[in-house]
């Protein structure tokens, strides 16, 4: 699962030098050849999902979200055992939430065959991966409890990074 | 129940389930969704909770977060602050106590074209701290000019963080960039006096002059050549008004990228550690934006910030005594929560407040700024002396003595800010005229 979830980090990769790669080309076509890449602003935020989406599983592997520690970090280890459980299990019904929300925005995009404004590319695709990078971090958070309750290290190891979180 | 009771109990929710370790932004989602259930109706919040999810994550304006983050992370890859603080000493190096003034201008230069804290600050770790302590410097002060510097990333454009305020306020992003353009040369100005007058206070903690670097001034500047051209290129296209900042943030990342390759020190590791570190760096991110959206409306539901405004407005206090008791909130706030968490609780609730005073949002935007970056200092929970001491194997307590003094020159900015509001809006009001 967690490979599956390394995997799909470096489909987001891949989509943000897409991003990158196609608004360099605009800027470059629109000035020296007056030859915009048509539907390049639209294009960035439906790909900026897949960015997202295809990310917050590894992100929640490697620990990244924010969390406050202030409480967490002075009280004893049975508190921490609770407080861990409860803060995945709360995180596993709202995440479930967002994801099932996700996809019925889906199903109403598809009903209504709504479409991007200048490619008319449809949008139920790009929902629909935002339901499935939800449903990951589920899954994710769901495990995590799993190696809590059978007392593994929870988060994954950051072979790029030894020392440091993620950048701010 | 009345909005503002539901808004309430909503708020004291949101801070019992972040200290019991909830993410902030799960926290914020799940707390948002039955606020507004409560006080609008339950099948609202739920139709919201997939539609402003979608959209809050295919914000076009958010596109340039991550690509300004990549482009910091491909330049510390590429080891281009290693060169800056090489420039920035050969010049400085006579001076007393010149190499913790350096580390700070080099901070400021690197933070031109990087928009992360943590970088800059873990690059002066591995590369000037060292060379601090071959000439006896105090370990305090080496670490607390690197940890100091770090915030300049932050404040000096690109910064995400400035980005991500624009957004949350629908202020225009490329005159919030702009805007913390002079307020980020006049703090590393005071930062490097500070660092000049400490050591003069305190001789000790520089004891012998420095030797002449094997560098000339001339070389020096030519080794920083990427720097201007490519804050040039993406600052100045936002200026004037050629590119959009996703624009600029992507005309940066590519700059980067063709810096690495040319110069040939990015590895190929090195590429796709900066990209990795960057996805995870959005996906958080992102997730906050996403809780922020839902807990505002939230907010903005109950009414809170609103009866805020009015009733700050009928106090019939002077403005600055209200900003300045707004700073003393982030401050605290500041020792207790991570400062992007702040960053999206506070400010729909303080926004709101700023515009009722008839202050800019622009200005609240870069003052906002300058407010978090002491929490990014302070103890207990000061991120960057967190790195500092982890890079360098400094003592905690010795990071957080040596950025004492810093902290104070950083509270003279956030004033003088407070007072001469052109300092930040002087620049953007040229773009717009």
């Amino acid at each position: 699962m967690r490979l599956f979830n390394r995997a799909t980090h470096y489909i987001s990769g891949f989509a943000l030098v897409a991003i990158l790669t196609m608004t360099v080309v605009d800027i470059v076509g629109r000035n020296a050849f007056r030859q915009p890449f048509r539907g390049t602003v639209e294009m960035t935020s439906m790909i900026l999902v897949v960015v997202v989406f295809m990310a917050v599983a590894h992100s929640e592997d490697m620990g990244d979200h924010i969390t406050i520690d202030l409480i967490y970090e002075r009280v004893g280890k049975g508190a921490k055992v609770f407080l861990d459980i409860f803060s995945d299990l709360f995180t596993v019904v709202v995440m479930a939430l967002v994801s099932y929300r996700l996809y019925q925005f889906v199903i109403r995009n598809q009903a209504s065959g709504a479409e991007t404004p200048v490619l008319d590319f449809p949008l139920w695709p790009f929902v629909a991966v935002a339901a499935v990078g939800a449903a990951l971090y589920v899954v994710s958070t769901v495990m995590r409890v799993v190696l809590r309750l059978m007392g593994e290290p929870v988060n994954a190891v950051d072979p790029h990074a030894p020392d440091a979180g993620v950048e701010i | 129940m009345s909005p503002e009771v539901v808004g309430m109990l909503g708020m004291l929710v949101l801070v019992l389930l972040l200290f019991m370790r909830v993410p902030v932004a799960i926290a914020m989602i799940g707390v948002g969704l039955v606020g507004f259930g409560v006080i609008i109706n339950w099948n609202a919040a739920l139709a919201r909770l997939g539609s402003d999810t979608f959209f809050a994550a295919s914000l076009y304006s958010l596109s340039v977060i991550p690509l300004f983050v990549f482009m910091g992370l491909v330049l510390a890859a590429s080891a281009l602050g290693e060169d800056v603080y090489k420039a920035i000493d050969a010049f400085l190096w006579r001076l007393r106590g010149g190499l913790g003034v350096a580390t700070i201008g080099a901070s400021a230069l690197f933070g031109a074209v990087s928009g992360s804290a943590v970088a800059s600050a873990t690059t002066m770790s591995v590369v000037a701290v060292p060379e601090m302590q071959r000439f006896d410097y105090d370990d305090g002060f080496a670490a607390g000019t690197a940890a100091v510097g770090g915030t300049l990333g932050i404040l000096i454009p690109p910064s995400a963080i400035l980005v991500l305020y624009g957004v949350l306020t629908e202020e225009p992003i490329g005159q919030v960039l702009i805007g913390g353009i002079i307020p980020g040369i006049l703090t590393t100005a005071l930062l490097m006096i500070t660092a000049y007058l400490v050591v003069r206070a305190r001789p000790h903690y520089a004891p012998r002059p420095a030797e002449a670097p094997d560098l000339s001034k001339w070389k020096a500047i030519r080794l920083i050549w990427a720097v201007p051209v490519i804050f040039g290129i993406s600052m100045g296209g936002i200026y004037f008004g050629l590119f959009t900042p996703t624009e600029a943030g992507a005309a940066g990342a590519f700059l980067s990228i063709a810096y690495g390759v040319i110069t040939r020190r990015m590895t190929w590791s090195g590429f796709m550690g900066a990209l990795s570190r960057t996805i995870r760096t959005t996906a958080f991110i992102f997730m906050l934006v996403i809780g922020g959206q839902i807990f505002g409306f939230f907010l903005s539901a109950s009414r809170i910030p609103i009866e805020l405004g009015q009733w700050i407005e009928t106090l019939d206090i002077a403005a600055w005594i209200i900003i300045t008791l707004i700073f003393v909130v982030y401050f605290v706030l500041g020792a207790l929560m991570d400062e992007i968490a702040i960053l999206v609780i506070m400010t729909p609730i303080m926004y709101p407040v700023i515009i009722g005073l008839e202050y800019s949002g622009v200005w609240f935007g870069v003052l906002t700024i300058m407010m978090l970056l002491t929490g990014l200092l302070q103890p207990p929970v000061g991120l960057l002396c967190f790195v500092v001491s982890g890079v360098t194997k400094i003592p905690l307590q010795d990071v957080f003595r040596g950025i004492f003094p810093f902290v104070g020159a950083l509270a003279v900015a956030i004033m003088l800010v407070i007072f001469f509001p052109d300092l930040v809006t002087w620049l953007p009001d040229l773009m717009t005229s």
